[in-house]
C-alpha cells in the first residue's frame, strides 16, 4: 500500500500562506494591468539613422568607442508580418543590445509599414534594389570592405539571395529560422499550395495582403497560443519581471503589418508554391540566384519547436551552399524563442555572437 | 498487489478501450487520415496521472494544488494544439480553407470595388481628392525619392573618386 505522508501543520500553514499571498498579489497586479494599462517602454538601446529609402530604414547602434570587431554585423529582419523592435525589446533582454556589449558594429534594417502606394513592391526591388544600397551606406559609415549578413525570417532568403548575388561584400552569412526549402515550411506548404490558395485572386482583390488577414494566418499556425499566453499572464501575475516581459512582448505580438501586394504574390508564388530558391530556378534583376554562390562562412540556427520555419527547412540552406565552413545548431524553443526572452539569452545570443565574433577580423 | 501496479492495469485497459474506439470510429467514418484524436488523451490523461500517482507515492508534502492544476491545464492545452495541428495540416482542411477565403474575395472583392468607385465619385463632386489620386502622388513622391537617391549616389562616388585621385597625388608629389 502507498504510504500516506500527512505534512507538518507549520509547513502546511507556510505554504497557504504563501500560496494566499502570491494569489493577493495576482489579483491586486491584475487589477492595476486591467485599470492602469501602461505602455511597455521599448527599443532603448541608443540608434542612429544611416540612411532611409521610401519606408525603410538603416540603423546603426551602440558608441564607436564599444566597437571591438573590425565587420559589421547587418540584420536583415523579415517585412511585413510585424515591426523589427522584437529585436530590442527592452534593457536586458534585447538581442541588439547583447550584440552591442559584444562589440559589435551593429546595424539594422527595418523595412517599415507599407502603405498602398508600395503595393507594386517586389522581392526582387529588395533583393537587387534595397539591400545593395543598404549595404553600400552600411559599408560607408562603418569604412568596412565587408559585411556580416545576419538573416532572420524570411529575413533569411532575402539576405541569402542578396549574399548569392553579391557575394564579394559578404563576409559571414548567419540564417536564424529563415526558411530555404519551402517543401518542409510546415502547415504554411499544406495551407498556400497552389491547388488551393489562389494568391493571384488575393492580391488583385486587395491590392495588398493587409495585416488583418497576417493576423489570422499567424494565429492559426497556434490557436491555443493566446489561451496559453493569458494561462501563464495569470499564472505569473505576482512576478513584476514577467509582466514587464509580457506587456513588451504582447505588444509586439499584436502589431501586424501587411505586405506589400506585388512582394506577397512573389513570396508565395516562386517560394512557397514553386520552391524556386532552392530549386535554382529563382532569377532576380535578371540574374539567376544560385545558392551555391554563397561560399562565405555560414552559421543556420533551427529552433526545434518551431512551426512557422521548421528546422529542417532553414536546415536546407547547409546543402545548398558551398562553402567550407559550415555550422548548423538546433537549439530548444521555437520561432520567437530565438530572438527573444531568457531562453534565447542563454542559448542563442551566446552561440549567434560567439561564432560571429571569431570570424570578423577583415582580411 | 500493488497500487501501482493497479495504477498501471487501470491506464493500460483504459489505453486500449480508448485505441479501440478510436479503430471503431475511424472505421466507421471510412477515412483513412482522420485526426488521431488519442494523441490528444493519450498524453494528457497518462501525463495527469503520472502526476497526481507521483504526489501521492511521495505524500501530500504540498498543498499546491493550483500548480498541479496548471500543468493538467497546460498539459490538456498543448494535446489540443497538437490534435488541432493535425487535422489543420491535412490536405482536407487547406482545401476547405481555400474554398472559404476564394468565396469570401468573390463576396468581398466587387463589393469593395463598387464602394471605391462610389467613394470616388462623391469625393469628385465634393472637389476632393481620393484615396487613389493621394496614393498616385505617394508613389510619385516615391519615385522622385528614388531619383534623388540615386544621384545622391553618383555624387558621392564622385567624390570618392576624387579624394582618391587627391591622395595619389599628393603622394606622387611628396614621395
Amino acid at each position: 500500500m502507498t504510504e500516506w505522508k500527512l505534512p507538518m501543520p507549520s509547513e502546511l500553514s507556510d505554504k497557504l500562506q504563501q500560496e494566499t499571498i502570491k494569489n493577493l498579489q495576482r489579483f491586486s497586479k491584475g487589477m492595476d494591468l486591467v485599470y492602469r494599462p501602461r505602455e511597455p517602454q521599448l527599443g532603448q538601446t541608443p540608434k542612429e539613422l544611416i540612411h532611409k529609402k521610401n519606408k525603410s530604414s538603416l540603423y546603426r547602434y551602440g558608441h564607436a568607442a564599444d566597437r571591438r570587431h573590425a565587420v559589421p554585423v547587418f540584420m536583415v529582419p523579415n517585412l511585413g508580418i510585424s515591426r523589427p523592435y522584437i529585436f530590442d525589446l527592452y534593457p536586458g533582454s534585447s538581442f541588439i543590445e547583447y550584440m552591442v556589449q559584444q562589440g559589435f558594429d551593429f546595424y539594422l534594417l527595418d523595412w517599415g509599414v507599407f502603405g498602398d502606394e508600395d503595393n507594386g513592391l517586389t522581392f526582387d526591388e529588395c533583393v537587387t534594389q534595397i539591400l545593395p544600397v543598404m549595404v553600400r551606406k552600411l559599408l560607408r559609415a562603418s569604412k568596412a570592405r565587408q559585411v556580416t549578413v545576419l538573416g532572420y525570417c524570411m529575413g533569411a532568403p532575402l539576405g541569402a539571395c542578396y549574399a548569392a548575388l553579391y557575394p564579394e561584400a559578404v563576409k559571414n552569412f548567419v540564417n536564424m529560422a529563415g526558411p530555404i526549402d519551402f517543401k518542409q515550411a510546415g502547415l504554411f506548404t499544406t495551407w498556400l499550395d497552389q491547388r488551393h490558395f489562389d494568391i493571384d485572386k488575393l492580391v488583385d482583390a486587395f491590392g495588398s495582403m493587409p495585416s488583418d488577414m497576417v493576423r489570422v494566418g499567424f494565429k492559426m499556425l497556434k490557436p491555443t497560443m493566446d489561451l496559453t499566453t493569458f494561462t501563464n499572464l495569470w499564472w505569473n501575475l505576482w512576478d513584476d519581471s514577467y509582466v514587464e516581459g509580457f506587456l513588451a512582448l504582447n505588444k509586439w505580438a499584436n502589431e501586424f503589418t501587411p505586405f506589400p501586394g506585388e512582394f506577397f504574390r512573389q513570396w508565395v508564388k516562386e517560394f512557397y508554391q514553386q520552391n524556386k530558391l532552392v530549386r535554382g530556378e529563382l532569377v532576380l534583376g535578371g540574374r539567376s540566384v544560385d545558392l551555391s554562390n554563397i561560399r562565405c562562412p555560414l552559421l543556420v540556427v533551427g529552433a526545434k519547436q518551431d512551426n512557422i520555419t521548421p528546422p529542417q527547412c532553414a536546415r536546407a540552406l547547409m546543402d545548398a551552399t558551398s562553402g567550407s565552413d559550415k555550422e548548423y545548431v538546433e537549439l530548444p524553443g521555437g520561432h520567437i524563442s530565438l530572438i527573444a526572452g531568457r531562453g534565447a539569452r542563454r542559448n542563442v545570443w551566446p552561440k549567434v555572437s560567439g561564432w560571429i565574433g571569431q570570424r570578423s577580423q577583415e582580411a | 498487489m500493488s497500487d501501482g501496479f493497479m495504477n498501471q492495469d487501470l491506464l493500460s485497459m483504459w489505453k486500449r478501450s480508448m485505441d479501440q474506439g478510436m479503430e471503431a470510429w475511424q472505421k466507421l467514418a471510412g477515412q483513412q487520415q482522420a485526426p488521431d484524436i488519442s494523441q490528444f488523451w493519450r498524453p494528457m490523461f497518462g501525463q495527469s496521472l503520472d502526476v497526481w500517482t507521483q504526489i501521492l507515492k511521495q505524500g501530500m508534502s504540498s498543498p499546491d494544488v493550483l500548480a498541479h492544476w496548471k500543468k493538467f491545464l497546460d498539459d490538456s492545452v498543448e494535446g489540443w494544439s497538437k490534435v488541432l495541428e493535425q487535422a489543420m495540416g491535412t490536405d482536407g482542411f487547406a482545401a476547405a480553407m481555400g474554398k472559404f477565403l476564394d468565396q469570401y474575395m468573390n463576396t468581398v472583392g466587387p463589393v469593395r470595388k463598387s464602394l471605391q468607385s462610389s467613394n470616388e465619385e462623391f469625393l469628385r463632386t465634393m472637389n476632393l481628392p481620393s484615396r487613389k489620386q493621394i496614393t498616385d502622388l505617394a508613389s510619385q513622391v516615391v519615385s522622385l525619392e528614388a531619383r534623388l537617391e540615386a544621384l545622391e549616389e553618383r555624387i558621392e562616388d564622385l567624390v570618392d573618386s576624387i579624394s582618391l585621385l587627391e591622395t595619389f597625388v599628393k603622394r606622387a608629389t611628396n614621395p
